[in-house]
């Protein structure tokens, strides 16, 4: 069979120069992995302050999010940085980083899924570069056929190379559309979570709704792997989830609501925030403290003196 | 003038009686588009708008994910069960900086008739109002045959994916007004586009009168009423311009020697300078004794946003990250969708300028010079601030552009003479267009879902600020709305973003 004139051994060649070229281009074009984190600044910080710490810290594009909370790409992504980040006194709470392992919540994937997670940049470039050294190979010098496809582009390839992936997309969303009449909607991804798995995840409907349904905030739960440690499951209460999480909102919404906890327990969470650097946390607890009289507690490195 | 290549689809087509003595009425090239306007083929357009309404059914799934939010929301819904529709407009007239009466009327009204059920009222309200606005952008294009309706999927996504639209359907304040000022628009540029109806000239008037009453970018509605007689079109008359106009005056007069409401000052807001967010303490510091070169970067920077998607909100953000050598891939794929869409749009200058130069317009020209009119309108009305929702009537016509010029490139290109390589780059560079715009649109979805989340989530937070507003409005009817909205907004299946994470998150806008 031929097409365009051309043998399958052509076709084979044209397609493998147009994925060559398409990785080439790709690798040229492709963006190291983004890794975002909020931060929330001291108060008494200047703008000049926090001008010199973003540069301090390799914290670029910054996106104000409210308060003195900001959101940056953070591009030097090494346990020195993260570290400095997390100690500084000018830091209040971070977002996006384990504050007691200086890791990244969501660090950039390993060598293999870094690959992985390539694909749609180079599926990106590849498309259409791959289309153009495929059409490049393939059409043909023969005349007749050569004007048998510039006949066919004005009205039909020309239109379709601008307006399918659109359509494709349209096809797509309608599809969602009627699987959602089934119950199911892969674009809208509900998924069931326990109370601690909420308070980890800052899921504070959830959080609350189970709070109503009588779910104990006290039962120890397995969080999944990817939530509070990277790969592996975790099991903790919801107080313990929301610290180990540096959900400092969270843990003062399950105490707004009525999650009692006493001096025992308010130390060893302090501790725990200590822990993981998250001052915030700590400082809401101790504060805590101070309100019911209780004593500070003093923190060693393994918890609670 | 009929289009070579709808030729066939045209044998069919007779022009009205209606039509052929409102053609008497009007001079020969208008009414020769009159004809034009009568005769297109049902069959496509019947396509593209289904496309339209199917497309706004999608999105209006993802608006009914969204609970009615706290911020801007609750206190507008707190003031409008508080107040009387009279009270409400009347108040209107005494704020300080804005004058938005019929914003209020909107809200009250729709508050009223809901029977209790808010969410379902507003959110209804807020799909009803895409639907329109996709159905009028479409019938603005005049779809007529299997590739025009191809080029219209693809306008439809630089609609949907122009970072201006977003606000618009993400947010509700719990009615979105600036989508309801791209209706208004819409609905103009529609009935100017028409054939020449007396009632017509009295919808323009009514519709240009409640669009500058609901907020102030309803200015632009006059500006492409006029514009749109100027360029030639026909379907409203000088009487609805005069009408327009005298409502026009009568607003400034109003506002700034009557009721002497003013303008917004520099105190109102942040706003984004350079590379950064400037507070209004630093903005009244910096350019309190003399706004005028931040107003003039504000129109020049909200123009370059709507051109190539940068500055965003005032702030360099491509140029900060190349400067800092990590471009993200969502910018990368808006700037070059966006330098994509201006080459056409230059291409497009280039080929038809000679006939511009000698007066000479049809319709596809004048719906495309419409679009720099409403660009430097809107820029200048956005001159307080910059916020990339404010320019959505501007993107709306840089959408409609798109699809004028995109569809002129495509009859222009003759494939006779073209070479082999003139082939496969045209084939290339528009998957790359259509694939670009395609992922801007679904950053659109993208961003709705992380909206639900965050809605939700300020609603369980917000305990403070729910408190304050039960002091404020210390009536057991507010806090039946409050603790109802509450409820409902924490009931709603909402995805956690941690779930619904892919690794084309990278290149979706997160903003």
């Amino acid at each position: 069979m031929r097409i365009f004139q051309r043998t399958y051994g052509q076709l084979v060649i044209a397609v493998s120069l147009g994925l060559i070229t398409a990785v080439a281009v790709a690798t040229f074009l492709y963006s190291p992995p983004i890794t975002h984190i909020n931060v929330r600044w001291s108060e008494q910080l200047s703008e000049r302050q926090r001008l010199k710490s973003e540069g301090r810290f390799a914290l670029a594009s910054g996106f104000y999010r409210g308060g003195t909370t900001w959101s940056y790409e953070l591009q030097d992504t090494s346990f020195a940085n993260i570290r400095s980040l997390v100690k500084s006194p000018r830091v209040e709470d971070t977002h996006g980083i384990v504050r007691d392992t200086f890791a990244l919540t969501h660090p950039p994937a390993d060598k293999l899924a870094s690959v992985a997670s390539k694909a749609p940049m180079i599926f990106f470039w590849l498309l259409p570069v791959t289309l153009a050294v495929v059409t490049f190979v393939i059409v043909p010098r023969n005349a007749q056929s050569l004007e048998d496809l510039k006949a066919n582009s004005q009205s039909v390839l020309l239109p379709l190379a601008i307006g399918g992936v659109p359509l494709i997309l349209f096809v797509a969303s309608i599809l969602m559309l009627l699987l959602s009449l089934l119950g199911v909607n892969p674009s809208w991804p509900v998924v069931k979570v326990n109370l601690p798995e909420a308070a980890a995840l800052r899921q504070t409907g959830d959080l609350l709704r189970l709070l109503d349904e009588g779910k104990d905030p006290y039962a120890r739960s397995w969080v999944r792997p990817g939530l509070l440690h990277k790969d592996r499951a975790v099991e903790v209460d919801t107080l313990e989830a929301a610290v180990q999480g540096g959900r400092v909102e969270t843990l003062d919404l399950l105490l707004q609501v009525g999650v009692a906890i006493d001096e025992e327990q308010n130390a060893a969470l302090a501790c725990l925030a200590h822990l993981r650097s998250s001052t915030a946390i700590a400082e809401l607890l101790e504060e805590r403290a101070r309100l019911a009289g209780w004593s500070i507690p003093e923190c060693g490195s393994e918890g609670v003196r | 003038m009929i289009p070579n290549n709808a030729n066939h689809a045209y044998n069919n087509c007779r022009p009205s009686k209606l039509m052929a003595q409102s053609s008497i009425r009007l001079n020969k090239s208008a009414a020769s588009a009159s004809h034009e306007l009568s005769c297109w083929p049902a069959r496509w357009n019947a396509a593209a708008q289904a496309y339209a309404v199917l497309t706004a059914l999608g999105i209006g799934y993802f608006i009914f994910g969204i609970p009615i939010q706290t911020s801007d929301c609750i206190g507008n819904l707190l003031n409008v069960q508080d107040a009387g529709l009279f009270e409400l407009v009347v108040g209107a007239f005494s704020a300080s900086g804005y004058l938005r009466p019929l914003l209020w009327a909107n809200l009250k009204v729709i508050f009223d008739l809901s029977g209790g059920h808010y969410f379902l009222a507003y959110k209804a309200f807020h799909v009803l109002q895409v639907t329109t606005v996709l159905m009028l952008f479409v019938r603005l294009l005049r779809v007529a045959s299997f590739r025009e309706f191809l080029i219209a999927a693809f306008s439809i996504n630089v609609l949907l994916g122009l970072h201006t639209f977003s606000g618009t359907v993400r947010e509700g304040f719990p009615v979105n007004h600036f989508l309801s000022e791209i209706l208004y628009l819409l609905a103009v540029i529609n009935l100017a586009t028409s054939n020449a109806r007396w009632w017509k000239d009295l919808a323009a008037a009514l519709i240009f009168f409640v669009a500058l009453f609901t907020i102030e970018s309803g200015a632009i509605v006059w500006v492409a009423m006029i514009s749109a007689y100027l360029l030639g079109f026909r379907g409203l008359s000088k009487r609805a311009l005069t009408g327009s106009t005298i409502i026009l005056v009568s607003y400034l007069l109003l506002r700034f020697l009557v009721l002497d409401v003013g303008a917004p000052d520099l105190s109102e807001r942040s706003s984004g300078y350079g590379f950064r967010v400037l507070s209004p303490p630093e903005l009244i510091d910096r350019f309190g004794h003399d706004p005028l070169p931040f107003y003039a970067y504000n129109v020049t920077t909200s123009m370059l946003s709507v051109l190539f998607s940068e500055p965003r909100q005032g702030i360099w953000k491509f140029l900060e990250a190349s400067r800092d050598g990590a471009v993200p891939a969502w910018m990368r794929v808006n700037l070059l969708s966006s330098i994509m869409a201006c080459v056409l749009f230059m291409g497009f200058v280039r080929r038809r300028c000679s006939q511009w130069i000698k007066l000479r317009f049809q319709r596809d020209d004048r719906l495309f010079l419409l679009f720099p009119v409403v660009l430097v309108a809107n820029a200048v009305i956005s001159y307080p601030y910059t916020k990339d929702v404010i320019m959505s009537m501007a993107g709306v016509m840089y959408a409609l552009a798109a699809y004028v010029t995109v569809k002129e490139t495509l009859e222009s290109y003759h494939p006779k003479r073209a070479g082999r390589f003139s082939v496969i780059i045209a084939i290339s560079v528009l998957t790359v267009a259509g694939l670009t715009w395609s992922i801007r649109t679904g950053a659109l979805y993208a961003s709705l879902r992380e909206q639900a989340y965050n809605v939700q989530t300020e609603w369980a937070l917000a305990w403070d600020e729910l408190a304050s507003l039960k002091s404020i409005y210390p009536t057991p009817q507010a806090a039946l709305l409050i603790d109802s909205l509450r409820d409902e907004a924490l009931a709603a299946p909402i995805p956690n973003p941690h779930f619904a994470r892919t690794p084309l998150d990278r290149l979706l806008d997160p903003y």
